[in-house]
Protein backbone atom coordinates (compact mmCIF):
# COMPACT_ATOMS: atom_id res chain seq x y z
CA UNK A 1 0.00 0.00 0.00
CA UNK A 2 1.16 3.40 -0.77
CA UNK A 3 1.95 5.57 2.10
CA UNK A 4 -0.91 7.51 3.75
CA UNK A 5 -1.69 11.22 3.63
CA UNK A 6 -1.13 11.02 7.42
CA UNK A 7 -0.22 8.73 9.91
CA UNK A 8 0.21 8.85 13.56
CA UNK A 9 1.99 5.69 15.29
CA UNK A 10 2.43 5.53 18.91
CA UNK A 11 1.01 8.51 20.01
CA UNK A 12 1.44 9.10 23.93
CA UNK A 13 0.70 12.46 25.66
CA UNK A 14 0.49 13.21 29.37
CA UNK A 15 -0.74 16.57 30.46
CA UNK A 16 0.34 17.63 34.07
CA UNK A 17 -1.76 18.96 36.47
CA UNK A 18 -0.23 20.08 39.36
CA UNK A 19 1.54 17.28 40.99
CA UNK A 20 -0.82 14.55 38.81
CA UNK A 21 0.00 13.22 36.08
CA UNK A 22 -3.04 12.97 33.48
CA UNK A 23 -2.91 10.89 30.23
CA UNK A 24 -4.80 12.24 27.20
CA UNK A 25 -3.74 9.43 24.52
CA UNK A 26 -1.97 6.52 25.93
CA UNK A 27 -1.16 4.84 22.26
CA UNK A 28 -2.84 5.41 19.43
CA UNK A 29 -2.41 4.85 15.45
CA UNK A 30 -4.30 6.20 12.91
CA UNK A 31 -4.11 6.71 8.90
CA UNK A 32 -6.03 8.85 6.50
CA UNK A 33 -5.94 8.04 3.27
CA UNK A 34 -5.62 10.70 0.38
CA UNK A 35 -8.83 12.40 -0.34
CA UNK A 36 -10.42 9.82 2.45
CA UNK A 37 -12.87 10.93 5.19
CA UNK A 38 -12.50 10.20 8.55
CA UNK A 39 -14.37 10.29 11.91
CA UNK A 40 -12.77 10.29 15.48
CA UNK A 41 -15.81 9.51 17.68
CA UNK A 42 -15.47 9.92 21.29
CA UNK A 43 -16.60 11.26 24.40
CA UNK A 44 -14.93 13.99 26.38
CA UNK A 45 -12.51 12.93 27.56
CA UNK A 46 -11.20 10.63 25.23
CA UNK A 47 -8.27 12.07 23.85
CA UNK A 48 -9.43 12.83 20.73
CA UNK A 49 -9.21 16.54 20.45
CA UNK A 50 -5.38 16.13 21.94
CA UNK A 51 -5.20 13.81 19.25
CA UNK A 52 -6.55 15.66 16.58
CA UNK A 53 -3.81 19.05 17.75
CA UNK A 54 -1.10 16.83 17.66
CA UNK A 55 -1.82 15.14 13.98
CA UNK A 56 -1.82 19.62 12.78
CA UNK A 57 1.03 20.06 14.89
CA UNK A 58 0.08 22.37 17.17
CA UNK A 59 1.62 20.15 19.84
CA UNK A 60 4.13 17.37 20.20
CA UNK A 61 4.00 14.35 21.44
CA UNK A 62 5.46 12.69 24.43
CA UNK A 63 6.08 9.63 22.71
CA UNK A 64 5.60 8.20 18.87
CA UNK A 65 5.57 10.06 15.26
CA UNK A 66 3.31 11.92 12.87
CA UNK A 67 4.08 11.97 9.32
CA UNK A 68 2.87 13.85 6.73
CA UNK A 69 2.82 12.18 2.85
CA UNK A 70 5.97 9.81 4.74
CA UNK A 71 7.71 13.28 6.43
CA UNK A 72 7.76 13.64 10.20
CA UNK A 73 6.22 16.39 11.32
CA UNK A 74 8.75 16.53 13.96
CA UNK A 75 11.76 16.10 12.11
CA UNK A 76 11.16 18.94 9.48
CA UNK A 77 13.14 21.93 8.99
CA UNK A 78 11.02 25.26 9.88
CA UNK A 79 10.17 26.15 6.18
CA UNK A 80 9.46 22.89 5.48
CA UNK A 81 6.96 22.62 8.62
CA UNK A 82 5.83 25.79 7.75
CA UNK A 83 4.78 24.22 4.46
CA UNK A 84 3.48 20.99 6.29
CA UNK A 85 0.81 23.06 8.14
CA UNK A 86 -0.41 25.28 5.28
CA UNK A 87 -1.01 21.31 4.01
CA UNK A 88 -3.02 21.17 7.21
CA UNK A 89 -6.24 23.31 7.91
CA UNK A 90 -8.32 23.31 11.41
CA UNK A 91 -11.76 23.60 11.80
CA UNK A 92 -12.42 24.42 15.27
CA UNK A 93 -15.89 23.82 16.79
CA UNK A 94 -16.10 27.44 18.60
CA UNK A 95 -16.36 29.86 15.29
CA UNK A 96 -16.23 32.64 17.74
CA UNK A 97 -12.52 32.08 19.07
CA UNK A 98 -11.08 31.38 16.08
CA UNK A 99 -11.61 34.99 14.60
CA UNK A 100 -9.62 37.89 15.52
CA UNK A 101 -12.27 40.20 16.53
CA UNK A 102 -10.09 43.23 15.58
CA UNK A 103 -9.91 41.83 11.63
CA UNK A 104 -12.90 42.10 9.22
CA UNK A 105 -13.60 38.97 6.98
CA UNK A 106 -11.65 40.79 3.90
CA UNK A 107 -8.95 40.75 6.09
CA UNK A 108 -8.99 37.38 7.59
CA UNK A 109 -9.28 35.52 4.56
CA UNK A 110 -6.59 37.74 2.25
CA UNK A 111 -4.58 36.48 5.84
CA UNK A 112 -5.15 32.87 4.79
CA UNK A 113 -4.44 33.65 0.95
CA UNK A 114 -1.27 34.85 1.61
CA UNK A 115 0.47 32.89 -0.78
CA UNK A 116 -2.05 34.36 -3.70
CA UNK A 117 -0.76 36.93 -5.73
CA UNK A 118 -1.93 40.53 -3.96
CA UNK A 119 -4.17 41.68 -6.67
CA UNK A 120 -6.11 38.28 -6.91
CA UNK A 121 -6.93 38.03 -3.12
CA UNK A 122 -10.15 40.06 -3.41
CA UNK A 123 -12.11 38.58 -6.06
CA UNK A 124 -10.97 34.96 -4.63
CA UNK A 125 -11.95 35.94 -1.13
CA UNK A 126 -15.48 37.39 -3.10
CA UNK A 127 -15.28 33.77 -4.67
CA UNK A 128 -14.90 31.62 -1.49
CA UNK A 129 -17.72 33.86 0.14
CA UNK A 130 -20.36 33.18 -2.57
CA UNK A 131 -19.61 29.38 -2.25
CA UNK A 132 -20.59 29.45 1.65
CA UNK A 133 -23.42 31.31 1.01
CA UNK A 134 -22.09 34.55 2.52
CA UNK A 135 -23.92 37.03 0.97
CA UNK A 136 -23.52 39.43 -0.84
CA UNK A 137 -20.31 38.91 -0.31
CA UNK A 138 -18.86 42.20 -1.08
CA UNK A 139 -20.82 43.58 2.08
CA UNK A 140 -19.73 40.40 4.10
CA UNK A 141 -15.88 41.10 3.25
CA UNK A 142 -16.45 44.82 5.42
CA UNK A 143 -18.33 42.96 8.30
CA UNK A 144 -16.15 41.99 11.47
CA UNK A 145 -16.80 38.44 13.77
CA UNK A 146 -19.19 39.36 15.84
CA UNK A 147 -21.52 41.15 13.68
CA UNK A 148 -22.28 37.65 12.03
CA UNK A 149 -24.07 35.24 13.28
CA UNK A 150 -22.65 31.41 14.93
CA UNK A 151 -23.78 30.12 11.72
CA UNK A 152 -22.08 32.63 9.60
CA UNK A 153 -18.84 32.26 11.33
CA UNK A 154 -18.78 28.56 11.34
CA UNK A 155 -19.15 29.10 7.56
CA UNK A 156 -16.49 31.91 6.95
CA UNK A 157 -14.19 29.30 8.97
CA UNK A 158 -14.81 26.64 6.34
CA UNK A 159 -14.45 29.47 4.14
CA UNK A 160 -10.95 30.18 5.56
CA UNK A 161 -9.90 26.57 5.49
CA UNK A 162 -11.06 26.41 1.86
CA UNK A 163 -8.96 29.17 1.22
CA UNK A 164 -5.99 26.80 1.60
CA UNK A 165 -6.85 24.13 -1.07
CA UNK A 166 -5.62 22.10 1.85
CA UNK A 167 -4.93 18.23 1.54
CA UNK A 168 -6.20 17.69 4.81
CA UNK A 169 -8.77 19.47 6.78
CA UNK A 170 -8.89 18.45 10.73
CA UNK A 171 -12.14 19.64 11.87
CA UNK A 172 -13.08 19.48 15.91
CA UNK A 173 -16.63 19.03 16.28
CA UNK A 174 -17.51 21.63 13.48
CA UNK A 175 -21.28 20.88 13.93
CA UNK A 176 -21.72 21.11 17.92
CA UNK A 177 -22.97 24.61 18.24
CA UNK A 178 -24.78 24.24 15.18
CA UNK A 179 -28.42 24.62 14.99
CA UNK A 180 -30.38 21.20 13.69
CA UNK A 181 -31.85 23.21 10.82
CA UNK A 182 -28.79 24.02 9.17
CA UNK A 183 -26.91 21.00 10.04
CA UNK A 184 -27.45 20.27 6.72
CA UNK A 185 -26.00 23.17 5.46
CA UNK A 186 -22.73 23.04 7.15
CA UNK A 187 -22.40 18.91 5.90
CA UNK A 188 -23.08 20.43 2.44
CA UNK A 189 -20.14 22.55 2.41
CA UNK A 190 -17.60 20.04 3.93
CA UNK A 191 -18.68 17.66 1.20
CA UNK A 192 -18.14 20.17 -1.38
CA UNK A 193 -14.34 20.70 -0.10
CA UNK A 194 -14.26 16.52 -0.40
CA UNK A 195 -15.31 16.89 -3.97
CA UNK A 196 -12.01 19.30 -4.38
CA UNK A 197 -9.70 16.45 -3.28
CA UNK A 198 -8.84 17.97 0.70
CA UNK A 199 -8.85 14.60 2.96
CA UNK A 200 -10.87 14.48 6.85
CA UNK A 201 -10.02 14.28 10.00
CA UNK A 202 -13.42 14.67 11.28
CA UNK A 203 -13.75 14.51 15.43
CA UNK A 204 -17.28 14.57 16.60
CA UNK A 205 -19.27 12.72 19.53
CA UNK A 206 -22.29 12.36 17.15
CA UNK A 207 -22.45 8.94 15.66
CA UNK A 208 -25.25 10.03 12.94
CA UNK A 209 -22.81 12.67 11.54
CA UNK A 210 -19.98 10.26 11.19
CA UNK A 211 -22.01 7.36 9.44
CA UNK A 212 -23.38 10.27 7.41
CA UNK A 213 -19.74 11.53 6.61
CA UNK A 214 -17.19 9.35 7.01
CA UNK A 215 -15.58 6.50 4.90
CA UNK A 216 -13.82 4.90 7.86
CA UNK A 217 -14.63 5.47 11.81
CA UNK A 218 -11.60 5.48 14.56
CA UNK A 219 -13.47 4.96 18.26
CA UNK A 220 -11.34 6.81 21.12
CA UNK A 221 -11.87 5.67 24.26
CA UNK A 222 -9.51 6.47 27.18
CA UNK A 223 -6.41 7.86 25.13
CA UNK A 224 -6.48 4.39 23.19
CA UNK A 225 -8.40 3.72 19.87
CA UNK A 226 -9.96 0.55 20.57
CA UNK A 227 -11.83 0.19 17.22
CA UNK A 228 -11.37 1.35 13.40
CA UNK A 229 -12.45 0.13 10.20
CA UNK A 230 -14.81 1.15 7.26
CA UNK A 231 -18.04 3.52 9.09
CA UNK A 232 -21.07 0.72 8.23
CA UNK A 233 -18.87 -2.24 9.86
CA UNK A 234 -17.84 -0.39 12.64
CA UNK A 235 -21.14 1.08 13.55
CA UNK A 236 -23.48 -1.70 12.20
CA UNK A 237 -21.21 -5.15 13.40
CA UNK A 238 -19.29 -3.05 16.39
CA UNK A 239 -16.70 -5.39 18.15
CA UNK A 240 -15.44 -3.44 21.09
CA UNK A 241 -17.56 -3.27 24.32
CA UNK A 242 -17.40 0.49 24.66
CA UNK A 243 -18.23 0.97 20.75
CA UNK A 244 -21.69 -1.26 21.52
CA UNK A 245 -22.60 1.19 24.26
CA UNK A 246 -21.79 4.57 22.30
CA UNK A 247 -24.46 3.23 19.54
CA UNK A 248 -26.75 2.27 22.01
CA UNK A 249 -26.71 5.44 24.51
CA UNK A 250 -27.81 7.43 21.02
CA UNK A 251 -31.21 8.19 21.37
CA UNK A 252 -32.89 7.13 17.94
CA UNK A 253 -35.46 8.79 15.79
CA UNK A 254 -35.98 6.28 13.35
CA UNK A 255 -37.80 4.09 15.71
CA UNK A 256 -40.52 6.48 14.06
CA UNK A 257 -41.60 6.02 10.50
CA UNK A 258 -40.30 9.13 8.55
CA UNK A 259 -43.09 10.93 6.52
CA UNK B 1 -57.52 20.02 35.61
CA UNK B 2 -54.54 21.04 33.99
CA UNK B 3 -50.91 20.94 36.44
CA UNK B 4 -50.09 23.55 33.72
CA UNK B 5 -51.65 25.71 31.40
CA UNK B 6 -49.81 28.67 29.52
CA UNK B 7 -52.87 30.59 27.22
CA UNK B 8 -51.59 32.79 24.52
CA UNK B 9 -48.74 33.94 25.93
CA UNK B 10 -46.85 36.94 24.71
CA UNK B 11 -43.50 37.81 26.19
CA UNK B 12 -41.44 40.83 25.22
CA UNK B 13 -37.70 41.67 26.56
CA UNK B 14 -36.92 45.94 27.17
CA UNK B 15 -33.85 47.02 25.12
CA UNK B 16 -32.10 50.64 24.81
CA UNK B 17 -33.90 50.49 21.21
CA UNK B 18 -37.17 49.50 22.16
CA UNK B 19 -38.41 46.20 22.81
CA UNK B 20 -38.17 42.87 21.23
CA UNK B 21 -40.91 40.36 21.00
CA UNK B 22 -39.75 36.93 22.25
CA UNK B 23 -42.67 34.77 22.50
CA UNK B 24 -46.16 35.22 20.77
CA UNK B 25 -49.66 33.56 21.29
CA UNK B 26 -48.26 30.61 22.82
CA UNK B 27 -50.56 27.93 24.48
CA UNK B 28 -49.49 25.00 26.04
CA UNK B 29 -50.83 22.28 29.18
CA UNK B 30 -49.16 19.74 30.86
CA UNK B 31 -51.30 17.04 32.72
CA UNK B 32 -50.58 15.17 35.82
CA UNK B 33 -47.78 12.75 35.62
CA UNK B 34 -47.26 13.54 32.15
CA UNK B 35 -44.26 14.37 30.00
CA UNK B 36 -43.85 16.94 27.57
CA UNK B 37 -41.59 17.85 25.26
CA UNK B 38 -40.53 21.53 24.49
CA UNK B 39 -38.46 21.36 21.07
CA UNK B 40 -36.47 24.78 19.11
CA UNK B 41 -33.78 26.06 18.05
CA UNK B 42 -31.65 28.75 19.28
CA UNK B 43 -34.20 31.64 19.43
CA UNK B 44 -37.42 29.64 18.86
CA UNK B 45 -38.13 31.19 22.78
CA UNK B 46 -38.12 27.84 24.62
CA UNK B 47 -36.08 28.71 27.17
CA UNK B 48 -37.56 32.23 27.64
CA UNK B 49 -40.76 30.38 27.67
CA UNK B 50 -39.41 28.29 30.72
CA UNK B 51 -38.35 31.01 32.29
CA UNK B 52 -41.33 32.62 32.44
CA UNK B 53 -43.36 29.47 33.98
CA UNK B 54 -40.88 29.63 36.75
CA UNK B 55 -41.19 33.48 37.56
CA UNK B 56 -37.79 33.62 36.58
CA UNK B 57 -37.94 36.42 33.92
CA UNK B 58 -34.90 39.37 34.33
CA UNK B 59 -37.06 42.08 36.17
CA UNK B 60 -37.22 45.38 34.08
CA UNK B 61 -36.37 43.52 30.82
CA UNK B 62 -38.49 40.30 30.02
CA UNK B 63 -42.79 41.58 30.15
CA UNK B 64 -45.56 39.16 30.02
CA UNK B 65 -48.06 41.94 27.96
CA UNK B 66 -50.56 38.90 27.65
CA UNK B 67 -51.78 35.33 28.21
CA UNK B 68 -51.49 33.61 31.15
CA UNK B 69 -50.24 31.16 33.23
CA UNK B 70 -51.42 29.20 36.05
CA UNK B 71 -49.68 26.11 37.67
CA UNK B 72 -52.43 23.90 39.66
CA UNK B 73 -55.42 25.81 38.70
CA UNK B 74 -53.77 29.20 40.49
CA UNK B 75 -52.90 32.20 38.05
CA UNK B 76 -49.50 33.10 38.95
CA UNK B 77 -49.38 35.31 35.32
CA UNK B 78 -48.54 38.68 38.00
CA UNK B 79 -47.13 37.46 40.81
CA UNK B 80 -44.92 39.42 42.91
CA UNK B 81 -41.14 38.26 43.49
CA UNK B 82 -42.21 37.20 47.32
CA UNK B 83 -45.03 35.04 45.98
CA UNK B 84 -42.96 33.31 43.55
CA UNK B 85 -40.42 32.73 45.96
CA UNK B 86 -43.51 30.63 48.15
CA UNK B 87 -44.53 28.76 45.23
CA UNK B 88 -40.47 27.22 43.69
CA UNK B 89 -40.02 24.02 44.62
CA UNK B 90 -43.18 22.79 44.57
CA UNK B 91 -45.41 22.07 43.06
CA UNK B 92 -43.14 22.92 39.95
CA UNK B 93 -38.81 22.89 40.38
CA UNK B 94 -35.95 23.03 37.85
CA UNK B 95 -33.29 22.03 36.93
CA UNK B 96 -31.09 23.51 33.86
CA UNK B 97 -28.34 22.58 31.30
CA UNK B 98 -25.37 23.69 33.69
CA UNK B 99 -25.25 21.90 36.51
CA UNK B 100 -21.97 23.41 37.72
CA UNK B 101 -23.21 26.72 37.78
CA UNK B 102 -26.43 25.82 39.37
CA UNK B 103 -24.97 24.35 42.70
CA UNK B 104 -23.33 26.80 45.25
CA UNK B 105 -19.20 25.75 44.72
CA UNK B 106 -18.86 26.25 48.37
CA UNK B 107 -21.60 23.94 49.89
CA UNK B 108 -21.67 20.31 50.34
CA UNK B 109 -24.05 18.50 48.48
CA UNK B 110 -25.71 16.96 51.41
CA UNK B 111 -26.20 20.65 52.83
CA UNK B 112 -27.41 21.86 49.44
CA UNK B 113 -30.03 18.65 49.43
CA UNK B 114 -30.63 19.76 52.76
CA UNK B 115 -31.79 23.42 52.28
CA UNK B 116 -34.65 22.24 49.62
CA UNK B 117 -35.61 19.39 52.34
CA UNK B 118 -36.14 22.15 55.14
CA UNK B 119 -38.19 24.65 53.02
CA UNK B 120 -40.92 22.28 52.07
CA UNK B 121 -40.78 19.55 54.78
CA UNK B 122 -40.41 20.94 58.42
CA UNK B 123 -39.64 19.16 61.54
CA UNK B 124 -38.94 15.75 58.95
CA UNK B 125 -35.33 14.13 59.72
CA UNK B 126 -33.39 15.61 56.75
CA UNK B 127 -30.54 13.52 56.80
CA UNK B 128 -32.66 10.04 56.65
CA UNK B 129 -34.12 12.65 53.94
CA UNK B 130 -31.00 13.56 52.40
CA UNK B 131 -29.97 9.55 52.27
CA UNK B 132 -33.68 8.46 50.65
CA UNK B 133 -33.28 11.28 47.53
CA UNK B 134 -29.49 10.45 46.83
CA UNK B 135 -30.67 6.80 47.17
CA UNK B 136 -33.34 7.37 44.39
CA UNK B 137 -30.89 9.11 41.81
CA UNK B 138 -28.66 6.80 42.50
CA UNK B 139 -25.93 8.34 44.01
CA UNK B 140 -23.99 6.77 46.78
CA UNK B 141 -24.61 8.46 50.25
CA UNK B 142 -20.83 9.84 50.97
CA UNK B 143 -21.65 12.11 47.80
CA UNK B 144 -23.28 14.30 50.86
CA UNK B 145 -20.24 14.93 51.91
CA UNK B 146 -18.33 16.01 48.37
CA UNK B 147 -18.26 19.43 47.05
CA UNK B 148 -19.67 19.81 43.44
CA UNK B 149 -16.18 19.92 41.90
CA UNK B 150 -15.35 16.82 42.92
CA UNK B 151 -17.92 15.24 41.19
CA UNK B 152 -18.83 14.29 37.23
CA UNK B 153 -20.84 16.04 35.15
CA UNK B 154 -23.25 13.37 35.21
CA UNK B 155 -23.25 13.16 38.95
CA UNK B 156 -23.88 16.65 39.30
CA UNK B 157 -26.99 16.38 36.80
CA UNK B 158 -28.05 13.92 39.49
CA UNK B 159 -27.25 15.99 42.25
CA UNK B 160 -29.22 18.79 40.95
CA UNK B 161 -31.94 16.20 40.64
CA UNK B 162 -31.70 15.21 44.35
CA UNK B 163 -32.35 18.97 45.31
CA UNK B 164 -35.38 19.20 42.92
CA UNK B 165 -37.22 16.13 43.98
CA UNK B 166 -36.20 17.56 47.60
CA UNK B 167 -39.32 19.82 47.16
CA UNK B 168 -41.91 16.55 46.68
CA UNK B 169 -42.93 18.85 43.41
CA UNK B 170 -45.51 17.51 41.39
CA UNK B 171 -43.92 18.52 38.02
CA UNK B 172 -39.99 19.07 37.05
CA UNK B 173 -38.63 21.55 34.08
CA UNK B 174 -35.94 20.55 32.79
CA UNK B 175 -34.20 22.95 30.25
CA UNK B 176 -31.46 21.34 28.66
CA UNK B 177 -30.59 18.86 31.25
CA UNK B 178 -28.70 16.62 29.31
CA UNK B 179 -27.27 18.96 26.37
CA UNK B 180 -23.83 19.22 28.21
CA UNK B 181 -23.51 15.84 28.97
CA UNK B 182 -22.03 12.96 26.65
CA UNK B 183 -24.24 9.90 25.08
CA UNK B 184 -23.28 7.43 27.79
CA UNK B 185 -24.60 9.69 30.71
CA UNK B 186 -27.37 11.49 29.11
CA UNK B 187 -28.39 7.88 28.23
CA UNK B 188 -28.09 7.33 32.27
CA UNK B 189 -29.96 11.04 33.03
CA UNK B 190 -32.61 9.90 30.49
CA UNK B 191 -33.56 6.25 31.89
CA UNK B 192 -33.31 7.76 35.64
CA UNK B 193 -35.78 10.79 34.50
CA UNK B 194 -38.03 7.45 33.33
CA UNK B 195 -37.85 5.96 36.48
CA UNK B 196 -38.71 8.62 39.09
CA UNK B 197 -41.35 9.59 36.87
CA UNK B 198 -42.95 5.92 37.27
CA UNK B 199 -41.75 5.86 40.62
CA UNK B 200 -42.91 10.12 41.99
CA UNK B 201 -45.69 10.37 39.28
CA UNK B 202 -43.95 13.28 38.66
CA UNK B 203 -44.84 15.76 35.70
CA UNK B 204 -42.25 16.10 33.17
CA UNK B 205 -41.48 19.45 30.86
CA UNK B 206 -38.49 18.78 29.53
CA UNK B 207 -37.06 21.07 26.73
CA UNK B 208 -34.16 20.40 24.30
CA UNK B 209 -33.18 21.29 20.55
CA UNK B 210 -32.27 17.59 20.74
CA UNK B 211 -35.38 15.87 18.95
CA UNK B 212 -34.12 12.23 20.05
CA UNK B 213 -33.79 13.24 23.48
CA UNK B 214 -37.40 14.33 23.14
CA UNK B 215 -38.51 10.97 21.51
CA UNK B 216 -37.38 8.93 24.02
CA UNK B 217 -38.37 10.87 27.55
CA UNK B 218 -41.91 12.16 25.95
CA UNK B 219 -45.06 11.04 25.50
CA UNK B 220 -46.28 14.38 23.68
CA UNK B 221 -44.33 17.20 21.84
CA UNK B 222 -44.90 20.82 21.40
CA UNK B 223 -42.42 22.28 18.60
CA UNK B 224 -41.28 25.83 18.78
CA UNK B 225 -40.19 28.28 16.03
CA UNK B 226 -39.14 32.04 16.18
CA UNK B 227 -41.32 32.80 19.32
CA UNK B 228 -44.47 30.87 17.96
CA UNK B 229 -45.47 27.15 19.01
CA UNK B 230 -46.19 25.72 15.56
CA UNK B 231 -46.73 21.83 16.05
CA UNK B 232 -48.27 19.52 18.75
CA UNK B 233 -48.91 15.97 19.24
CA UNK B 234 -48.21 12.64 20.82
CA UNK B 235 -44.43 12.27 20.21
CA UNK B 236 -45.20 8.50 17.90
CA UNK B 237 -47.97 10.86 15.82
CA UNK B 238 -46.16 13.57 15.29
CA UNK B 239 -42.74 12.43 14.62
CA UNK B 240 -44.28 9.88 11.81
CA UNK B 241 -46.70 12.38 10.07
CA UNK B 242 -45.52 16.29 10.93
CA UNK B 243 -48.03 18.33 9.81
CA UNK B 244 -45.68 21.74 9.36
CA UNK B 245 -42.63 22.17 6.88
CA UNK B 246 -40.47 23.00 9.70
CA UNK B 247 -41.28 19.92 11.71
CA UNK B 248 -40.69 17.96 9.02
CA UNK B 249 -37.39 19.85 7.94
CA UNK B 250 -36.44 19.56 11.48
CA UNK B 251 -36.79 15.96 11.87
CA UNK B 252 -35.14 15.35 8.20
CA UNK B 253 -32.23 16.85 9.35
CA UNK B 254 -31.63 15.27 12.91
CA UNK B 255 -31.92 11.78 11.22
CA UNK B 256 -28.50 13.08 8.92
CA UNK B 257 -30.68 11.89 6.04
CA UNK B 258 -29.56 12.73 2.02
CA UNK B 259 -32.19 13.82 -0.75
CA UNK B 260 -32.17 12.60 -4.48
CA UNK B 261 -28.72 14.32 -5.63
CA UNK B 262 -26.96 13.11 -2.63
CA UNK B 263 -27.02 16.34 -0.48
CA UNK B 264 -27.79 16.61 2.93
CA UNK B 265 -31.11 17.45 3.69
CA UNK B 266 -31.16 20.99 5.36
CA UNK B 267 -33.39 24.16 5.28
CA UNK B 268 -31.70 27.26 3.29
CA UNK B 269 -31.41 30.52 5.63
CA UNK B 270 -30.99 31.13 9.73
CA UNK B 271 -33.14 30.78 12.37
CA UNK B 272 -35.25 33.71 12.14
CA UNK B 273 -36.72 36.36 14.61
CA UNK B 274 -39.70 36.28 16.62
CA UNK B 275 -42.45 38.97 15.78
CA UNK B 276 -43.90 40.41 12.95
CA UNK B 277 -46.51 39.33 10.58
CA UNK B 278 -47.27 35.95 9.11
CA UNK B 279 -45.93 32.90 9.50
CA UNK B 280 -42.09 33.14 11.10
CA UNK B 281 -41.00 30.14 8.72
CA UNK B 282 -42.20 31.23 5.68
CA UNK B 283 -38.80 33.38 4.83
CA UNK B 284 -37.29 29.66 5.16
CA UNK B 285 -40.00 27.14 3.80
CA UNK B 286 -40.04 25.57 0.60
CA UNK B 287 -43.69 25.08 0.58
CA UNK B 288 -44.22 28.84 1.10
CA UNK B 289 -47.31 30.28 -0.34
CA UNK B 290 -48.39 34.34 -0.91
CA UNK B 291 -50.64 34.48 2.34
CA UNK B 292 -48.56 32.89 4.43
CA UNK B 293 -46.05 36.43 4.79
CA UNK B 294 -49.66 37.79 5.46
CA UNK B 295 -51.41 35.99 7.96
CA UNK B 296 -50.30 33.29 10.92
CA UNK B 297 -52.58 30.37 10.20
CA UNK B 298 -54.71 29.24 12.73
CA UNK B 299 -54.48 25.53 14.25
CA UNK B 300 -55.62 23.11 11.62
CA UNK B 301 -55.73 19.49 12.91
CA UNK B 302 -52.93 16.89 11.91
CA UNK B 303 -52.40 13.00 11.68
CA UNK B 304 -53.37 11.43 14.89
CA UNK B 305 -55.66 12.30 18.23
CA UNK B 306 -54.85 15.98 19.38
CA UNK B 307 -51.96 16.51 16.93
CA UNK B 308 -51.94 20.29 15.57
CA UNK B 309 -50.16 22.94 13.00
CA UNK B 310 -50.17 26.20 12.60
CA UNK B 311 -49.86 25.89 8.57
CA UNK B 312 -51.79 26.61 5.59
CA UNK B 313 -50.83 23.74 4.11
CA UNK B 314 -53.50 22.17 6.50
CA UNK B 315 -56.41 23.81 5.94
CA UNK B 316 -59.22 21.76 4.25
CA UNK B 317 -56.95 18.29 4.98
CA UNK B 318 -58.66 15.36 5.77
CA UNK B 319 -56.13 13.81 8.82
Amino acid sequence: MSEPLLRLTGIAKTFHRGGDRVPAVVDADLEVGVGESVALVGESGSGKSTLARIALGLMSPDKGKVFLEGRCLGEMKPAVFAEARTAMQPIFQDPGQSFNPRRSVGEALAQALWRAPREQRRPRSIDLLNRVGLRPAEVMLKRYPHELSGGQKQRLAVARAAAMAPKLIVADEPLSGADVSIRGQMLNLLSELRKDGSAFLMITHDISVARAFADRVAVMHRGLIVESGPTAVVLEQPEHDYTRRLIASVPRLDRYVGP
Amino acid sequence: MSLLAVDRLRLVYDGPHGSTVAIEEASLDVGKGEAVGLVGESGSGKSSLARALLGLLPRGVGRITGGSISIAGRDVTRLSRREWEKLRGRPMAMVFQDPLSSLNPVMKIGTQIGESVRRHDRGIDVNMRIEELLGLVRLPTAVAGSYPHELSGGMRQRALLAIALGCRPQMLVADEPTTALDVTTQAEILALLRELRGKLGMALLLISHDLGVVADACDRVVIMYAGRIVEWGATADTFARPGHPYASALLAAGRVMRNEQGLFVTVEGEVGSAGGKGCPFAPRCPRRMPRCHEDMPPAFPAFGGGHAARCWLLEGQTP
